[in-house]
């Protein structure tokens, strides 16, 4: 594990996505113990964030003060959910003084399928036909290494990318043995499913309760993969579109003007 | 049109509206792109008082038929500010987004948005709109 072996309790907080979750994580040896606790509504973070970080200490008889970190899942995904995640664990790190693992969201997916050995893509609609998206696998070196000591190997780096180039991309870094246990994940593939078949000769999508973001896949990123670091350097990761696309828009810009004078 | 017709044509406009509706207004200081919006929000069943976001950028209304985000952009700077204050989740969102001096932020209104421009009349007291 690249953690501090000494930070065993951590809570998690997911609030980049449609639904927000957060969870109370422990480290038992090789093992993590969780649980997590999901907002009954969508895109109701702010309200729902600090109840449910409340009612995940108190089932356990735990206080603020008793955790070692906090992770946060750090974006990509909606602009306003990644700010209040951020924004609510670096307030609680300052307060608690206590250190907060940064998450990169895209990456947690290889947490949420049990089914070891798949290439996990993790597709999320990015708005105005761009995805964010990346393809990663967790690689054992040492064959006792369970899926919380291993490392997660990036195939595609996670970006925002015009759907047929990321197809292309994944194309390109996938082996052919890899094409074979891909499976797709994110509120991203629906919409773009037709695209990502066409490139794809057999394609597997996660089942509908694994496909989001999850702050128990936070946990397990961080406690696996995280390193412990100052709230104050701590920052969002939006993935801005791609420049290509920043250009068009200037370039509409442009022609909106003369248009309307 | 005088403000009576003005109302009129607001609140008609607010029944054709849908969740991920975007109107731009566009006009200068005083032709009444609040005075729209305030109309729009009456259309759309919004008991709360609407006021001007021009220091505030945001207002959020929940009280009508469906939520109206109404934003004033004219004190951006940068594209890359209404990135800071997420607006592609109100744009993409289930709300009617109402933009006061959309032209500033030309470049990220989607294809389908509606603009609108209010400009002063021949006549004192009235104005003109343009659907663009």
């Amino acid at each position: 594990m690249n953690n501090d072996k000494n930070i065993k309790l951590i809570l998690a907080m997911e609030t980049t996505g449609r639904v927000a979750s957060v969870s109370l994580a422990h480290r038992e040896g090789a093992r993590i113990r969780q649980k997590r606790y999901v907002a009954e509504a969508g895109y109701n973070h702010l309200t729902c964030l600090m109840p449910m970080i409340q009612q995940a200490l108190s089932a356990e008889g735990r206080r603020p003060g008793d955790l070692d970190a906090i992770a946060v899942s750090a974006g990509p995904g909606s602009f306003t959910g990644i700010r209040i995640g951020i924004s609510a664990a670096r307030a609680m790190a300052q307060a608690l003084q206590i250190p907060l693992i940064p998450v990169p969201t895209l990456e947690t997916f290889v947490y949420n399928d049990d089914e070891p050995n798949r290439v996990c893509i993790p597709v999320f609609d990015a708005r105005r036909n761009q995805i964010y998206a990346g393809a990663y696998t967790i690689v054992r070196k040492e064959p006792e290494s369970t899926r919380h000591t291993a490392v997660v190997k990036t195939i595609v780096k996670g970006g925002a990318y015009d759907p047929v180039d990321f197809m292309g991309l994944l194309e390109e870094a996938l082996t052919v043995e890899e094409k074979r246990r891909t499976r797709f994940f994110g509120d991203g593939f629906p919409i773009y499913e037709a695209c990502f078949r066409k490139g794809t000769a057999s394609l597997s999508v996660a089942p509908e309760p694994l496909s989001f973001q999850t702050a128990s896949s936070v946990a397990c990123w961080a406690f696996a993969q995280g390193i412990a670091v100052d709230y104050q350097t701590v920052e969002p990761i939006y993935m801005r579109k791609a420049e290509a696309q920043r250009k068009l828009d200037e370039s509409r810009e442009e022609m909106r003007k003369k248009a309307f004078g | 049109m005088r403000e009576a017709e003005l109302a009129a044509f607001a609140s008609e406009f607010a029944e054709a509206l849908r969740p991920g509706s975007i109107i731009g207004l566009i006009g200068d200081l005083g032709t009444g792109k609040t005075t729209f919006t305030k109309y729009l929000a009456k259309g759309l069943g919004i008991r709360e008082t609407v006021s001007s976001p021009t220091f505030t950028l945001i207002h959020e209304y929940t009280s009508g038929r469906l939520p109206l985000y109404h934003m004033d952009v004219y004190r951006l700077n940068s594209l890359q500010e209404m990135d800071e204050l997420g607006y592609e989740d109100y744009f993409f969102g289930q709300g009617v987004t109402v933009i006061e001096w959309a032209d500033r932020i030309a470049a990220l209104l989607p294809e389908d948005a509606i603009c609108i421009r209010i400009s002063y009349g021949q006549e004192a007291g009235t104005r003109e709109i343009e659907i663009l």
